[in-house]
């Protein structure tokens, strides 16, 4: 009889030793998550209509007003393609137009160091990345200063470290203690020796850009990184419908690369577009793709995403908002024409105004995740630290979107029906009266049903008053300083290390220490 | 994995204690059944058994799941592992005379039926040693005055959830202060809408604010009444 010897060996296995056992397994850090593959559908706000209204009308945009490339080459390349050029204004018919951005891939793969760490961009795939170019930090001791390359390490840190974070970024805040010319090594070396994750590239020159390049060479190999995406790099159409010659510069050096570009109008609704959502969409949508075609002349096939950064601004004071039911519903218009383009698409999900990690961030955070998550985005940036419309990287706002994350990974990874019929069992087995807490399913499946966050506080009050009465954004600082002690630093071959560190001092030599 | 590898009866007397804390911590009731039963059979006294294999390893899952290390699921099955080895132990220790973790008479009052709380905070006494007798939900002054005659308890515990039944136990403990019995028992009170205060207000000894406290709070006073015994 074999069932005897089964019954003991399940036996044995129960014991999972004891204390020092369990702490272990708890303590254990999480494992990254790979790629969220949604499971849930998207939600269209409109009728098919009113998409491919707003679709007609940028075309008319880029056929009648056309858009600035400020660039001889860009130019150049427009001219020879067939499009209407007159000086740097650029008219592109809808057959030219469409049949370039048809060239961009639906999807792509993103290269990590760590294999493991690779991610996927497009359909159904979406990464969550942290936030981008803040001055300022709100920090540890919760002041608000400038930003420098001690706390641009820690964030980066804390993005290897999150688990729902699929990015390390790149200048989450500026190191503003080190010269312009110089920083963007500094940045990029501190993303790649902190964190094994995918990262961003530099865009403030065409020399930057090409040194992004070269180190990513160093880790990834010169060969691999001429064809393999394995940053991407944000380029920001000046709305309206400008593209400058430093985006332009950067574009050459990535597309050329198969590097993926982020091609975003950065649209202050209201003041850099007309006043009205679906107004400001249709401008946005013809700077996006005008922006997504030129890539296609300088590298046909090369994958690119789609996206906006769309807030409004507060006609008050002329400042960018953040979380408001506006931004919330141009997401839904931009995911819809994203899709009928195939397109990979990016927007952001936690890019609040508010000063501090509080209420009004709370809210405005959930406003425009819930719309990223159910818009269908790709690339949803901007998922950790922002606060006061970019301008902060606050720690505290940081552990707080990576616990979000997890919950929204969730959320957007859609209910799991495989433990139904034992979970109907469970039902049999309690009956009236009585409760799950003991049930065999409940101990199989406890850790994993529910979100468990750790920030968020669900204790008793006399608990919570016992563990010193602390508001949401102290338990944020705590958990970001926690985390810090517990980081431990992804390996990277010494030979590399050694080649970036050469790289950098090669190039220090050589840039001035002022922008002058 | 070598875990498979472990006979209990082979194991010295500490390496034994040792296992058993850990297996208590997994919430293995057959293993905390032999290990029982190894102890007895080596000579060791049954309080000996209880304080230092059982109760001693109930107290590091308490503090793990003071701590958030480990969950109510678990606990329960911790507990549950505990009250099969004290299932064994009890007659023995009646026999021996051993000194008495406590007992414990445990109910939702008049009017509710709420008791998930309650039910954990009887599993969680037994876990701790605690003699439990549990007398349900929407129970009426009378069933506290005759459970308490009949058993003899140490200790009181009356649950509520709702803010409309809540104020009944008081009326549980004046009926005790009228039969001048009321300073004989520890009255411990708990449920989602109480606090220090009511608890004060009623004349209980203490509100318990989960069942890890409830158990804390039982243990101390079962502490001071030895001490004024002895």
């Amino acid at each position: 009889m074999n069932e005897p010897a089964v019954a003991v060996n399940e036996h044995a296995n129960r014991r999972s030793g004891g204390r020092l056992g369990r702490k272990a397994i708890r303590g254990a850090p999480v494992a990254s998550f790979p790629t969220l593959v949604r499971q849930i559908p998207a939600y269209q706000m409109v009728p098919d209509e009113a998409v491919e209204l707003i679709h007609q009308e940028s075309l008319l945009i880029l056929e009648e007003v056309g858009c600035e490339f400020r660039d001889d080459e860009a130019i150049a390349l427009w001219k020879a393609a067939g499009a209407d050029v007159s000086e740097t204004r650029v008219r592109i018919d809808r057959a030219l137009l469409m049949e370039l951005v048809s060239k961009v891939p639906p999807e792509f793969t993103l290269n990590a160091r760590n294999p493991e760490r690779t991610v996927r961009v497009g359909g159904k795939n979406s990464i969550f990345v942290p936030m981008y170019g803040a001055p300022y930090v709100r920090d540890l001791d919760n002041n608000r200063r400038y930003g420098s390359l001690a706390d641009l390490s820690n964030f980066h840190k804390l993005a290897y470290m999150a688990p729902a974070l699929h990015s390390s970024s790149s200048v989450i805040c500026e190191p503003m203690e080190i010269a312009v010319p110089k920083r963007h090594l500094h940045i990029i070396h501190s993303a790649l020796k902190h964190s094994d994750k995918p990262f961003m590239g530099i865009v403030t020159s065409k020399e930057r850009a090409e040194d992004t390049m070269a180190m990513a060479g160093i880790v990834f190999g010169e060969e691999f990184v001429r064809d393999n995406p394995v940053l991407v790099s944000i380029t920001n159409c000046n709305s309206p419908l400008v593209w400058d010659a430093t985006m332009l510069d950067a574009m050459k050096v990535y597309a050329r690369s198969n590097q993926p570009l982020i091609l975003a109008p950065f649209a202050l609704c209201g003041a850099s577009t007309s006043a009205s959502a679906v107004g400001a969409v249709a401008q946005v949508n013809a700077e996006a793709l005008a922006g997504v075609a030129f890539t296609q002349l300088l590298r046909p096939g090369s994958p690119q995403i789609y996206g906006q950064f769309m807030v409004t601004v507060d006609m008050k004071t002329g400042a960018p908002m953040g979380g408001t039911p506006e931004a919330a519903q141009m997401m839904y218009l931009m995911g819809a024409l994203a899709r009928k383009y195939r397109l990979p698409w990016r927007t952001s999900g936690f890019h609040v105004g508010s000063k501090l990690n509080d209420a009004q961030a709370g809210y405005e955070a959930n406003m425009l995740m819930h719309a990223a998550i159910l818009a269908g985005a790709n690339y949803i940036w901007h998922s950790a630290g922002w606060l006061e419309a970019g301008l902060t990287c606050g720690y505290s706002k940081f552990a707080t979107d990576c616990e979000q994350l997890i919950g929204w990974y969730k959320y957007a990874g859609g209910l799991p029906f495989d433990d139904f019929k034992e979970a109907m069992a469970a039902i049999r087995e309690v009956g009236p009266q009585g409760h799950f807490l003991g049930t065999q399913h409940t101990l199989e499946h406890f850790e994993s049903a529910f979100f468990m966050p750790t920030i968020m506080d669900f204790n008793s009050y006399e608990q919570w008053k016992a563990e010193g009465a602390k508001d949401h954004d102290t338990r944020g600082r705590e958990k970001a300083r926690n985390m810090l002690a517990d980081y431990e630093e992804p390996k990277l071959d010494e030979g590399i290390a050694e080649g970036l560190k050469d790289l950098i001092a090669r190039r220090e030599e050589k840039l001035p220490d002022s922008v002058s | 994995m070598s875990d498979d590898e472990i006979i209990l009866s082979e194991l010295s007397d500490d390496e034994l204690v040792q296992q058993m804390h850990d297996d208590l911590y997994d919430g293995l009731k057959e293993e905390i059944e032999e290990g029982t039963q190894i102890l007895l059979e080596r000579g060791w006294v049954p309080y000996k058994v209880l304080t230092e294999a059982l109760v001693e390893g109930m107290r590091i899952v308490g503090e793990d799941f003071r701590d958030g290390i480990l969950f109510v699921p678990e606990v329960l099955l911790s507990a549950n592992a505990m009250k099969a080895g004290m299932f064994i132990l009890r007659p023995l220790l009646a026999a021996t005379g051993a000194p008495k973790q406590g007992k414990m008479v445990i109910g939702t009052v008049k009017g509710d039926i709420h008791d998930i709380g309650k039910n954990l905070v009887g599993m969680m006494m037994e876990g701790a040693g605690f003699d439990v007798i549990d007398l349900g939900i929407n129970n009426a002054v009378e069933k506290y005055l005759d459970a308490i005659e009949q058993h003899q308890p140490d200790i009181i515990g009356m649950s509520a959830l709702l803010t409309t039944t809540m104020p009944y136990m008081k009326v549980v403990i004046d009926t005790m202060k009228e039969k001048g019995i009321r300073d004989d028992y520890v009255v411990l009170v708990g449920g989602a809408p109480l606090n220090e205060e009511f608890g004060k207000a009623v004349g209980a000894d203490a509100y318990c604010r989960d069942a890890a406290v409830a158990v804390e709070t039982a243990k101390d006073f079962m502490k001071r009444k030895h001490n004024v015994r002895t």
